[in-house]
């Protein structure tokens, strides 16, 4: 009697109140309930909801934190990588140099482009990286090795190399009496 | 001679258009080079009538900004500049229309070339 006065509750609920609450079947197999209720007050229907708060799975923790997810620093080798990978994907860098490009080619010299394929390639290092190079560094860029140089500064990329692991205690703890 | 020496210095001088010496003009044209480089896939889908490819497009950049290569003149350069600069503000702001845009485009133009080569001659009748 009692199930059947709350199933017709239901659906006139559903249909007159706009904040009506669809039950979740989203964790029906599992031990979390979203448990819907109804009360009738003063002739107006009004639909409470509980859910049992459960804590998140290691699994749903790792699809939030995906969300927040930063890309590995760039390494020296990295960064050398990507310059070159960008030098070599230009048109005119393909035909002109039929031999392989080097940290050492010179745009101009050897490969024979002439500054508006300078600024090209500039301009396809700028969308690479992610950020404007200025008209006064234009004349630093004429070797793949002087970009490297410009990206280590610009960018703050750590080039020492990391601490040995040694016996010795933190110096840092070494205050001096 | 004598009257070179005995003008003013100030009327030697000539007031500059834009830019004092060749460094900084060569400045500005790799600067408006740039702009150009950095619109040309929206000019692509502005002007899609005219069935550019992006390589395209930067074979014609480059093919205008070489034209004038040889000028020395700053002052001549300066207003090819600008001419170039108010260019750039039509076709960005599609004030042109496909006809206007491929103006720009000599493989496009329409009238008769003249003959150079012996065959291309003769067909012609001219020998």
């Amino acid at each position: 009697m009692f199930s059947i006065i709350s199933r017709r509750c239901l659906n006139i609920t559903l249909r007159y109140c706009p904040f009506a609450y669809q039950v979740s079947t989203k964790h029906a197999h599992t031990l979390s309930k979203k448990v819907v209720t109804n009360t009738i007050c003063n002739s107006k229907l009004q639909i409470f909801s509980y859910n049992q708060n459960r804590s998140l799975t290691l699994d749903e923790w790792a699809e939030i934190g995906k969300k927040f997810e930063t890309p590995d620093a760039l390494t020296p080798q990295k960064l050398i990588e990507r310059v070159m990978r960008v030098v070599n994907d230009f048109d005119k860098v393909k035909e002109a140099a039929k031999t392989e490009v080097t940290e050492t080619t010179h745009f101009m010299n050897d490969l024979g482009l002439d500054s508006l394929d300078h600024v090209e390639i500039i301009v396809a290092l700028e969308d690479e990286f992610g950020f404007e190079i200025a008209d006064v560094d234009y004349d630093k860029l004429y070797t793949p090795r002087a970009i490297v140089e410009y990206m280590i500064q610009k960018l703050h990329i750590n080039t020492s190399p990391p601490p040995l692991p040694s016996s010795d205690s933190d110096p840092r703890h070494n205050i001096p009496h | 001679m004598a009257l070179s020496n005995r003008i003013a210095p100030i009327l030697k001088e000539i007031r500059p258009v834009l830019s004092v010496n060749h460094a900084e003009a060569k400045r500005r044209v790799l600067n408006l080079y740039k702009i150009w480089l950095r619109q040309i896939p929206y000019i692509r889908v502005d002007y899609i009538s005219n069935n550019w490819t992006e390589p395209e497009l930067r074979k014609i950049l480059k093919d205008n900004f070489l034209q004038n290569k040889n000028v020395t003149d700053i002052r001549v350069i300066d207003r090819l500049l600008v001419k170039g600069q108010m260019d750039f503000v039509e076709t960005a702001e599609i004030w042109r229309q496909a006809h206007n845009a491929a103006l720009f485009d000599r493989s496009m133009d329409t009238y008769k070339i003249k003959p150079k080569h012996f065959l291309e001659r003769f067909y012609e009748g001219h020998h």
